[in-house]
């Protein structure tokens, strides 16, 4: 008998702790439930409009691995590449097939306000929500390391004496920042627009090969792009097309208006989401990248692109955009890029 | 030369510590199963891969990543023998032969001779590497728009040797994949042309739902229509392993092919595609036996193994020696090594020796993993022959569809691989040969581009070409490949008659 009720007790002992541990399993699959609600609650996706290799695919990697190693972000963040019509392919998928999404940031530039403006991309920023601009990269014309052209101002009086002979390779289509950038200077040299010789790459480091092979006579581009050869010492950047000077390797490039040539053509990079983000998941995002942008591993990451920083969002980031595109359609009009 | 052996020690002591030898493990393996299904090509599996690198030594992750690329290129030639499949654009030409000895019963011989060939020129492209790198990287910078149309031309008249019967329908063919190439925006416009307003157009057809589209869904229709006719037939398989006379006969080819893929890997283009083909066209020009080419001659499947093998040594030296991505791979490395905090630029081999040297000795060890993980494979995929052909059909299907939405997430892209399919179907059955496409296709993007720089540089004037004896040099080496043949053949006619 005694036997029996040690059993039983025994039995209800073990039936009891069963229940404790199912209550307290079920507590804790709550109380990480409730964690998780907390945004973002499942993996990021950045996407990079472009293919592997270019400017908006580092813009995502970079911010992916800052934010990463800072321990800014809980969740995972995956880079997606997509590339195809200067972003007019990752807009479409954001606009169209993915309004509502909550857990998308897409890489953005002034590359995307050009193609705005001269009507390669049928949307505009009103279309989307801008969520941050996190720094800027400044225009720069290079030559080659033994270029006869010794700086800016020979490189611009041959230029005017002979458009002809001067070719540039930049690599955006035309209409896009680099030749835009070209065709500023030449009307600030009341050179012809016809007479441009602007040579479209399929990226930055194709044209700087072009340069270093002597096959065109200047590069059109970002600093950040030649910042390698640049301190190597195979190219000269001879001028910055900035409204301010640069640091570090680029410290000693004058700026073109130091020459009368009033041209600044910086590009800044960010993120955009879908139209249909949450004000409290754009704000999330707003705070994540701001905090982001004061961290030391953000510093270095700046200091090693030659890139300067800008934060901007909120209403200062939309009013930005609006001016910023007003100014390149006016642009594309005087330039005749369009109609 | 002292010296480089010193280096190459070095690079042998970093590469060997267990970490870094794990990292170049992993990569080969993936690198592997990346080549080997058709899909996601190297480029694509690299950028993916990046975040494991967060954290690690910059040497571990570049050898990591290296081996994804050099990796693929072993993988490559599998599913292009054993099921006509090709996993991308440079292994198309392994097509040609490698199926016909799998038809054969010789699907175990193109393995082999595939994984050695690759482990041959690896090794032979890695040697170069280490000699030649700055001067040729120099050389390189030679090519200009200019110099890049001439070759791609070159290129493009190793149709010559895929044609066939038919030099015209060769001809025709090729037209085609110009033709599609078209499709997206222009570059040195940026008009957007031919997309029907479709935006997923916008960057034009992948080359990889080209090429699945047109050889596998198409191979599928066909060899399904002849097992219902009861003509389907692959011979038993009857040895497995490479007989040493093979091996003897593929190993010209192989070194050839090894050294001239190598010189135009360093070159800037479409390097993996125009070195396979033209190694291919070399090894048929120099046969006595030229007709053997695409029945099923081992030769065939060695050439362009080894040289697009041979290749990804090439193409890694304008990043290494000048810090410039010269190939959609060698740029996503770039973004890989930025990413760890170092600046590609001339400087690299003086700056960041641990990496540079770590890279080249992880690739000799990378090599040896890659045959001694490749050879045993062999003897597995062989096996994949033995499915029953009512099951081995859907396999394909499935695999092929599979891959060819892994490139772009696309629904669209399926149809069009179905589109293509038929395509081909129809292409098959009126005797028209399918790799011209490939290649007209591939060519095509870049010779218009280089055309169109060309002429952007000198104001639309031709006589650009004239003043450039590279290009000049190619175009005649062109005009030799096209006509020799034919004048060859008329005089041995006019012997014999």
């Amino acid at each position: 008998m005694g036997n029996v009720t040690r059993k039983r007790g025994k039995m209800k002992a073990r039936k009891w702790f069963m229940t404790l541990g199912i209550v307290l399993a079920a507590a804790m699959l709550l109380a990480t439930g409730a964690a998780q609600a907390a945004y973002p609650d499942r993996t990021i996706e950045f996407i990079a409009p472009a293919n592997p290799g270019g400017g908006w695919d580092m813009t995502c990697r970079m911010t992916s691995k800052t934010l990463q190693d800072a321990g800014l972000v809980s969740q995972p963040i995956v880079v997606v590449n997509k590339p195809g019509g200067f972003g007019v392919v990752a807009m479409t998928e954001m606009t169209k097939n993915r309004p509502q999404d909550q857990n998308t940031l897409v890489a953005f530039s002034a590359v995307l306000t050009t193609q705005m403006a001269v009507k390669k991309n049928p949307f505009t920023y009103r279309d989307v929500t801008p969520v941050a601009v996190l720094f800027v990269d400044y225009g720069t014309i290079a030559v080659k390391k033994d270029s006869q052209y010794k700086s800016f101002k020979e490189l611009a009086e041959e230029w005017k004496k002979n458009p002809d002979k001067i070719s540039f390779a930049g690599s955006s289509p035309p209409g896009g920042l680099d030749h835009m950038r070209i065709a500023m200077m030449a009307k600030a040299l009341n050179i012809p627009l016809a007479k441009i010789r602007y040579v479209a790459f399929q990226g930055g480091a194709d044209a700087l090969a072009a340069l270093l092979g002597g096959h065109v006579a200047a590069f059109v581009g970002e600093a950040g792009e030649i910042a390698g050869h640049a301190e190597a010492g195979t190219i000269r950047p001879v001028a910055l097309l900035a409204d301010r000077k640069l640091t570090g390797i680029f410290e000693k490039v004058p700026m073109a208006k130091e020459f009368g040539i009033n041209v600044s053509s910086p590009n800044w990079r960010g993120f955009y989401a879908a139209p249909g983000m949450k004000k409290e998941n754009v704000k999330y995002w707003e705070e994540t990248l701001g905090k982001m942008v004061k961290t030391k591993q953000w510093e270095d990451v700046l200091k090693k692109q030659a890139w300067v920083g800008l934060f901007l969002s909120g209403d200062k980031l939309q009013k930005f955009l609006d001016e910023e595109l007003t100014a390149y359609q006016n642009l594309a009009k005087e330039l005749g890029l369009v109609k | 030369m002292i010296e480089i052996f010193h280096h190459l020690v070095y690079g042998l002591q970093i590469a060997t510590t267990p970490t870094n030898l794990f990292y170049a493990f992993i990569g080969c393996l993936v690198g592997t199963l990346i080549g080997v299904l058709p899909g996601i090509g190297p480029a694509g599996g690299i950028a993916l891969l990046i975040p494991l690198t967060f954290g690690k030594e910059p040497a571990s992750a570049i050898i990591l990543l290296a081996g994804i690329y050099y990796g693929a290129m072993y993988g490559g030639s599998t599913t292009s023998i054993l099921l006509n499949v090709p996993g991308e654009a440079a292994s198309v030409v392994t097509t040609l032969d490698g199926y016909q000895m799998a038809q054969k019963g010789r699907a175990g011989a193109a393995l082999s001779i595939a994984a050695l060939g690759s482990f041959i020129a690896g090794t032979i492209g890695l040697v170069l590497l280490m000699l030649l790198a700055p001067p040729l990287a120099r050389a390189a910078l030679k090519f200009g728009p200019a110099e890049s149309f001439a070759l791609m031309f070159f290129g493009l008249s190793t149709v010559t040797s895929l044609a066939g019967k038919s030099l015209r329908k060769g001809m025709v063919a090729t037209t085609l994949g110009l033709m599609l190439s078209t499709v997206g925006s222009d570059l040195p416009t940026g008009i957007i042309r031919f997309t029907f307003g479709i935006a997923n157009l916008m960057e034009g057809i992948d080359v990889v739902v080209l090429a699945i589209g047109l050889f596998a869904v198409s191979e599928v229709l066909t060899s399904t229509e002849e097992m219902a006719a009861g003509e389907f037939v692959v011979e038993k398989l009857s040895r497995i392993w490479l007989s040493l006379k093979e091996f003897m006969q593929s190993l010209g080819a192989i070194i050839r092919g090894s050294f001239l893929g190598f010189f135009i890997g360093v070159l800037p283009g479409a390097a993996h595609v125009t070195a396979s083909f033209l190694s291919y066209t070399l090894e048929k020009k120099m046969a006595s036996d030229p007709d053997n080419f695409g029945k099923g001659d081992i030769r065939g499947v060695a050439a362009p193994e080894s040289a697009n093998n041979a290749a990804a040594c090439g193409a890694l030296i304008p990043l290494l020696t000048l810090g410039l991505p010269a190939s959609a791979v060698t740029a996503v490395l770039y973004s890989a090594l930025l990413i760890t905090g170092i600046r590609p630029s001339p400087f690299l081999f003086d700056k960041h020796p641990d990496v540079t040297w770590g890279l080249i000795g992880s690739m000799y060890i990378g090599n040896v993993m890659l045959l001694i993980l490749n050879l045993p494979l062999v003897a597995l995929w062989v096996k994949v022959l033995r499915t029953p052909a009512r099951w081995l059909f859907p396999i394909v299907m499935v695999i092929s569809f599979v891959g060819v939405y892994s490139v772009n997430a696309s629904s669209l892209d399926l149809l069009m691989a179905t589109g293509l399919g038929i395509l081909g179907y129809i292409m098959r059955k009126l005797d028209y040969p399918l790799a011209p496409v490939i290649l007209g296709f591939v060519l095509g993007v870049l010779m218009e581009q280089s055309l169109r720089q060309t002429l952007m540089i000198s104001g639309g004037s031709l006589e650009i070409f004239w003043k450039s004896p590279i290009a000049m040099i190619l175009f005649l080496l062109s005009a030799i490949f096209v006509v020799l043949p034919r004048f060859l053949a008329r005089r041995k006619g006019m012997h014999l008659a």
